[in-house]
Formats: C-alpha cells, sequence, structure tokens
C-alpha cells in the first residue's frame, strides 16, 4: 500500500511554521481555518501575533485616555481603525482614545476590549503608565505580554495607599508588585521618574526598590529631581552616598548622574539619575 | 568536474555536481562526515543516501539547484524581511504546474529536510501567496483538504476575530 499523499494539514510543523511567517496576521483567521492542526499552530507561536511598539495610558478623573503606536496594517487587527490617528509616519500611525468611564458596566466592557487587544499582541516595545498607582486598573487584564521597556511615574518611590479606593487595589502600591509585574511580563528595562524624592523618608525605600527589581531586568532607571535650595556640591555628596548605599545593599554597580537644568540658576533643580545595567 | 551520487529512498541514483550541493546544508554537512571531499576518496563510490527523498522530488530539487547555481547561500538562521521577499519569475513558473497538490509540498518539505534555505524560502513564499484574499474554506477547497471542524468550531474563530469598536 503507497502512503498516503502528502497534504496541506499533514506538513510538518517546522514547516508551518515557515510558511506563516509570510501571512499577514489579518489573515491568520483563515489559515486557522484549514485544519486543527493549523489552528493549534498559529495559536501557539508567538511571531502570529504582532507587537506593538507604544502603549500609553492616563486615567483623570472619569476620563481614560489611551495612546498607541502601531503599524498602520495592524489597526483593523486591534480593533483600533476608529480610533483618532494623530500622527501617520511611513508605516507607523499613532492613535488616541479618551473615553469617559462612570459606571461598572462601562468599565467591564473597556477592560474587556482592552484584554482582547493585549492578548492580541506578542511584545509591548514600550509601556508608558503615566502615574504608577494606575497600573493596577489595567493589569489584570494584561495577559502575559511581553513588555520590552516600562516607564512609569510617580509622586511615591511606593504609592501612597490612600491613593487607592478598596483594600483590593491597593496591592499595587505594596512592595514587591513592581517587581511581580516586571517578571510576569519579562520587562527588559524598567523606568521609574518621580517628581521629587522625600530623602528623610524614601531612601530605604528606593534601595528597597531597586533590591526589588534590578535582578529581574537588564537596565533601571531611576530619575528625581532635587529642588531643594543647597550648593551643587552638597547635593552631589547626599546623592553619592545614596548611590553607594543602593550598591551596597545590592552588590552591584550602581551609576549616578546628575544633571543641572540651567545654567542660570545652578544651585536648584538638579535632575538626578540612577541607572543599573546587567548583562545576563 | 567532481560527481557525488544521491540515492532517493525509492533508490534512484542522482550524480551531482559537487558545486551544486553546496546549496544544501544536510549534504554539505553529510560530505564533509564522510569525508568525501578528500582527495584520497572516491567520491563516486561512496553514495549519499536521502531516505526521506523520493526520485521524482529529488530530480526537481537538483533542477532548482541547477538553476540557482552561484547563488549566494544564507548562512544561519537569519530571517528574512519576510514582506520584501517575492518569488521571481523563474521560480513561480517553476512552482506553478505542482502547486496545490502533494507534489509541491514534498519538494517544500524535502527543502526542509536538505536544509536549502532559499529554495524553501521561496516555496513557502509562493504556498503563502495562495492563502491571499481567501477564506479558510476557499483554501481547503484549493488545496484538497478536508474539513475537520464543526461548524460550531468555525463559528468560534470566526467570533474571536470579530470584535472590533
Amino acid at each position: 500500500m503507497s502512503p498516503p499523499k502528502m497534504s496541506l494539514a499533514s506538513l510538518p510543523v517546522d514547516v508551518v511554521a515557515r510558511i506563516l511567517k509570510f501571512v499577514d496576521v489579518e489573515h491568520f483567521q483563515n489559515v486557522r481555518k484549514i485544519s486543527r492542526r493549523w489552528n493549534e499552530i498559529v495559536l501557539r507561536h508567538p511571531f502570529t501575533k504582532p507587537a506593538i511598539d507604544y502603549f500609553s495610558f492616563l486615567k483623570l478623573v472619569d476620563q481614560w485616555n489611551f495612546q498607541i503606536v502601531l503599524e498602520k496594517r495592524h489597526l483593523n487587527y486591534f480593533g483600533l481603525a476608529n480610533w483618532r490617528k494623530e500622527r501617520v509616519e511611513n508605516e507607523t500611525v499613532t492613535v488616541r482614545m479618551e473615553m469617559l468611564i462612570k459606571t461598572d458596566e462601562e468599565k467591564e466592557k473597556l477592560l474587556n476590549r482592552l484584554g482582547l487587544l493585549f492578548s492580541r499582541a506578542s511584545t509591548i516595545a514600550e509601556l508608558e503608565v503615566k502615574w504608577l498607582y494606575q497600573l493596577y486598573l489595567i493589569d489584570s487584564v494584561m495577559g502575559r505580554v511581553k513588555i520590552d521597556e516600562f516607564v512609569a511615574s510617580t509622586h511615591m518611590v511606593y504609592p501612597c495607599q490612600n491613593l487607592f479606593k478598596n483594600k483590593h487595589d491597593r496591592k499595587l502600591g505594596q512592595p514587591g508588585q513592581v517587581a511581580k509585574f516586571v517578571k510576569e511580563h519579562s520587562v527588559q528595562k524598567f523606568v521609574l521618574n518621580q517628581a521629587c524624592l522625600s530623602l528623610s523618608n524614601e531612601k530605604a525605600d528606593l534601595v528597597k526598590l531597586f533590591a526589588e527589581v534590578s535582578l529581574l531586568v537588564h537596565c533601571i532607571q531611576y530619575n528625581t529631581m532635587d529642588k531643594r535650595i543647597r550648593s551643587y556640591a552638597m547635593k552631589s555628596t547626599t546623592w553619592n552616598e545614596i548611590r553607594d548605599e543602593i550598591a551596597r545593599e545590592n552588590s552591584f554597580t550602581v551609576e549616578l548622574d546628575m544633571f543641572k537644568l540651567s545654567e542660570n540658576n545652578p544651585f536648584k533643580d538638579i535632575i538626578v539619575r540612577f541607572t543599573v545595567t546587567r548583562s545576563f | 568536474m567532481v560527481l557525488i551520487t544521491l540515492v532517493s529512498s525509492d533508490e534512484q541514483n542522482f550524480p551531482v555536481e559537487r558545486e551544486l550541493l553546496k546549496q544544501s546544508g544536510t549534504i554539505e554537512t553529510l560530505i564533509v562526515n564522510m569525508n568525501l571531499d578528500d582527495e584520497d576518496t572516491d567520491a563516486a563510490a561512496m553514495p549519499i543516501p536521502l531516505p526521506n527523498v523520493k526520485g521524482d522530488v529529488l530530480e526537481k530539487v537538483i533542477q532548482w539547484m541547477e538553476h540557482h547555481k552561484g547563488d549566494p547561500v544564507k548562512e544561519g538562521d537569519n530571517e528574512d524581511n519576510n514582506a520584501e521577499i517575492v518569488v521571481p519569475q523563474w521560480d513561480d513558473d517553476f512552482f506553478k504546474p505542482a502547486m496545490y497538490g502533494s507534489k509541491h509540498l514534498e519538494l517544500t518539505v524535502a527543502a526542509s529536510y536538505l536544509d536549502i534555505k532559499n529554495l524553501l524560502t521561496l516555496s513557502c513564499k509562493a504556498i503563502s501567496n495562495t492563502f491571499k484574499g481567501k477564506t479558510g474554506p476557499q483554501i481547503r477547497e484549493e488545496w484538497g483538504v478536508p474539513n475537520e471542524f464543526t461548524p460550531e468550531e468555525e463559528e468560534a474563530i470566526r467570533k474571536e476575530n470579530e470584535w472590533s469598536e
């Protein structure tokens, strides 16, 4: 008896995967219907999902604001065709949406949509959460989407517990939660911008944050502003001491950079940056 | 001119110019392992068995390699910029008679087994081109694939993809 003829449905997995690399994501739903095998391979392979270049989120009272940068050809795939196109550059488009969310029903509907959007992406090259404490609003629907760079701003190293409405939501303000998020999404680089570090209250928290996160990422960068009316030399001494403390507690080298905002006013408004870059 | 004999799964012999075989990573490895490049080795007396490739498919592979003799051979697993790959006219004409049939698929699988990167890339691209603008059932019909899905499963796939706005 001669062996059965080869068919599209019986191709080896590596050949199917190779063919899929030439198929536009918009057509995946069609090739999924070739056979159960093709359906499984499409769902299993991460390359069958496109990346989002940039995703930012900011909630202002009841208004949820999103800005997304992605390849133009993926607008329909992500269900963003009706979002406002802010900028179109070559193959890339920036879309924006502001949504008024006043009821739990509206919130649930939006989160469902966001969940689908994240589930359709392989990677987010840069996720920017304008306020770190608002991450808790969307992290439950982010699944395991990979995030290359995570950028967040915060008032405090660990956001004030009072910012959260209920006990459940307070989890993100606690130590360890940022590290958990970073680990779950395989974040490569974490950038935290803090308007102003309270040196007396938060120095220990900063050391703790570096300890939690620096082992999980390739690079952690922390930026803050020093507005104290002191000489540059005195500021420099203080920040070098903190740098040494972070380094000592965590056994790695911490780079310290200090930038003057203006040469005309050299004693105020110093931007301080700590960076740890690790090679794995 | 050094000739090396390839033996297909149905035991057909194909004497092939040594130079052509540099396009196949698998055969190149076998040549090295069998010391067929050594001056002292009688390459003609040591045929290379290819138990996974039938004679008619191997004949097509050799025909393709002859046309592409001298083309640069891709190294490693560098990914192509898939969007920019165009199947040249000669290759399109070469693939066309067997397209939608098992012969083209066997050629593609042989290219994968023999590690002929350029042939595999162009062959896969040609297959993907046949999917353009077609629904799942249309692709199945053209390629003669029986429907394995229940109407409910097909509906579930459709719904998963219809979620905009």
